[in-house]
């Protein structure tokens, strides 16, 4: 039996240690980074065995129980996926000397936070490792440069920051309520779940839920503030695309699932986490359909599982809470790694054709066997397709649905984006007129072994959570549950 | 609190309410930075007056906030000003007299919302930490050069900072760290990206920074 304390010190030291390391010149920081991922990951997937109870950590300020090791393993699975084409982008990609470190600094800085994030207990230490991040890979966004993405780096930055202050609102009066019913510290997820009965009952409590969920719904780029989103996956370079989709954006939603625990059943504040989740969705899938760039196509594909598990975050409360929790967990992992090695793959298919513009990637599967291909089966799993872990969860959130009311909207609003992302991939797969020369549609070199690799990586993880993800039970219990046993 | 400390603290923080809105006017970048200095000091000297007659733990808040806000984040935007050598604010989206009414608007609801609030107690700190989270927001939305949006996200950290005081004072030191290592973050950062906008689009006005429309 090995201690969850040890396990989880152990992944964030390895992170802070490559970050520490990153200064030490382009080559180590390379292998470090490399280094602290792979053993962040096989640490975190004998986190998810071995942790098997609730224990609180540095005196409580962080908690560590099986769904926030299931976090551990999603981020770390971002991390080996960001790890791998951060070489190419390194090494080719113009990113020397001094910029090639301070970007593997700030990688695995901000991978660092994110490990502490998935185990946070202090409100506001997640809050603002959560501004951190952001801060943080601001400045990864436009590392290379160039108009456009300066223009996105500078949205980001400043709709993203100007929703964690409300967030920060919504925490503080969540605080002082908490301290004036007699919480004994009201800073933590753990003290303010057990009184959440006392903390709904005043009416000051619905202000602060609504500011909180205003502040994170802006930083997971769920409608109407999302518009930072799709310009900042699509200019920052691969690798960071990958961290920012597969994980950062997400985080929030998890910090916001963990929150709602202490917001009453049949509160308001669920009503509208409903009403966003459903106008996200269907803002993304009209985004797809309009798009003509691929990674925008992507980020848009992003924003859409972000209202999906928005949604089940509403499900996890007012419908079957315990398979919406299931399928959250699973929806939540599949995608990060659906989505990292689809930006791997379409960084590489931009290489080849020098171009992100959909039409000129058509025929996808004629850049490269594996490169093409593996584009291709990445749209799938998004898609929700069998056998893939989105297809499970996508499944188990219908499942999940307490009315027939909200059964009929879930349905509508993941087949409209099932219809819309799956049009824009047939696109992709059709041959157009050839509008383009065939220097164009020849590949101008060979896949890099990095981003090969992460390809691999990325299909034996969707292969082993489609086969493990159902079987992983002890994810279906309340939250609070693990609580209560400390 | 004592009542002639409440006083002084009031009156510190509407001073500090008369520096946003002369913050938000203000043509010249460096003097707004300078502006902005002076009232993170406010904030300094309320945080001492709390830690002598109130809590000695606000002694800890008022050392972090004169390094950082009085000092680093001041600094730094300076350094990011005359680096790039753009002196002047651009012109509002919106006529001045308007944005002086809706600044006006902002307080009067934010002495409305404060009073719901508290019912009295700690009103004006609270009103102003109110006044200055609305201020930043009118700054952020109607100022179109980047210092004085960055400038709108430190009235942001300065409203935090005391609605924190007044309203969850007994807070671990991790989060008056962690708030003190955000702030220099958000304006090394913002300001990194403030001279990256410049370098690229030879002014700073983020109403021109339009290229990333839809294709299609």
């Amino acid at each position: 039996m090995v201690a969850p304390a040890a396990l989880v010190a152990a992944i964030i030291g390895v992170a802070g240690a490559a970050a520490a390391a990153s200064l030490a010149g382009l080559g180590v920081a390379e292998a470090a980074t490399l280094a602290a991922s792979v053993a962040s990951l096989i640490l975190s997937v004998f986190s998810v065995v071995y942790t098997r109870a609730g224990t609180p950590l540095l005196e409580g300020e962080l908690w560590v129980d099986p769904y926030s090791s299931w976090m551990l393993l999603l981020v770390s699975l971002v991390y080996v996926l960001t790890a791998l084409p951060s070489i190419h982008l390194t090494r080719r990609g113009g990113l020397r000397g001094l910029r090639g470190e301070s970007y593997y600094l700030l990688v695995n800085s901000a991978f660092a936070a994110m490990f502490l994030i998935a185990v946070f207990n202090d409100l506001f230490l997640a809050w603002i490792l959560l501004e951190v991040c952001t801060i943080l890979t601001v400045y990864l966004v436009c590392i290379r440069g160039g108009g456009a993405s300066v223009e996105a780096a500078w949205k980001y930055f400043m709709i993203c920051a100007v929703g964690m202050s409300f967030s920060l609102y919504g925490l503080v009066t969540v605080y002082s309520i908490g301290a004036s019913i007699g919480v004994a510290e009201p800073w933590r997820w753990t003290s303010l779940a057990l009184a959440s009965g006392e903390l709904a009952a005043r009416p000051r409590s619905l202000v602060a839920f609504m500011f909180i969920l205003a502040g994170f719904s802006v930083k997971a780029g769920l409608f109407p503030l999302h518009f930072w989103l799709p310009d900042a996956y699509a200019e920052a370079p691969t690798p960071v695309s990958v961290l920012l989709a597969g994980a950062l954006t997400f985080l929030p939603l998890y910090v916001l699932l963990r929150i709602s625990y202490l917001i009453p059943p049949g509160s308001m504040v669920f009503s509208l986490l409903l009403a966003v989740a459903v106008a996200t969705i269907l803002y993304a899938s009209a985004g797809m359909l309009v798009t003509r760039d691929v990674k925008r196509l992507l980020a848009y594909s992003s924003m859409e599982h972000m209202g999906i598990m928005a949604f089940m975050i509403y499900l996890v409360h007012e419908g079957v809470g315990s398979i919406a929790l299931l399928a959250f967990a699973i929806h939540s992992i599949g995608h990060a790694v659906a989505k990292s090695a689809a930006f791997v793959s379409s960084g590489l298919v931009e290489e080849y054709r020098g171009s992100r513009l959909i039409d000129r990637l058509a025929p996808v599967y004629q850049v490269d066997w594996l490169v093409g291909g593996s584009l291709v089966a990445f749209l799938l799993a998004l898609l929700g397709c069998p056998p893939f872990p989105l297809f499970i969860s996508e499944l188990f959130g219908a499942a999940a649905c307490g009315t027939a009311a909200t059964l009929a909207t879930y349905i509508a609003v993941v087949l409209a984006a099932f219809a819309a992302l799956a049009y824009r991939m047939v696109n992709m797969l059709r041959a157009h007129d050839a509008h383009h020369d065939a220097a164009d549609a020849a590949p101008s070199g060979s896949c890099p072994a990095c981003y090969r690799v992460a390809v691999y990586v990325a299909v034996a993880a969707l292969v082993a959570l489609t086969i493990l993800s159902p079987m992983v039970g002890r994810l279906a219990q309340p939250l609070t549950r693990w609580i209560r046993g400390w | 609190m004592h009542d002639p400390v409440y006083a002084a603290v009031s009156i510190l923080s509407l001073i500090m309410l008369l520096t946003a809105l002369k913050i938000t006017t203000e043509r010249s970048l460096e003097r707004a930075a300078k502006i902005y200095a002076l009232q993170s000091f406010m904030l300094v000297l309320i945080f001492l007056l709390m830690g002598i007659f109130v809590d000695h733990l606000f002694l800890v808040w008022s050392v972090s906030g004169f390094v950082t806000k009085t000092v680093l984040v001041p600094y730094i935007l300076i350094w990011a000003i005359r680096k790039i050598g753009v002196k002047y604010d651009s012109k509002p989206l919106i006529p001045e007299v308007l944005e002086w009414v809706l600044a006006g608007l902002c307080i009067g609801l934010s002495f409305a919302l404060a009073a719901g609030i508290t019912g009295g107690v700690s009103l004006v700190p609270l009103a102003v930490s109110l006044s200055l989270f609305l201020i930043g927001l009118l700054q952020i939305m109607t100022r179109r050069t980047t210092v004085k949006q960055i400038l709108g996200l430190c009235h942001f950290e300065n409203s935090s900072h005391l609605t924190l005081a007044f309203m969850a004072p007994r807070l671990p030191e991790t989060v008056e760290i962690g708030m003190a290592t955000d702030v220099i973050l958000l304006v090394f950062f913002g300001s990194i990206l403030t001279i990256m906008v410049y370098k690229q689009f030879k002014t700073l006005d983020t109403s021109t920074l339009t290229g990333l429309k839809e294709v299609g």
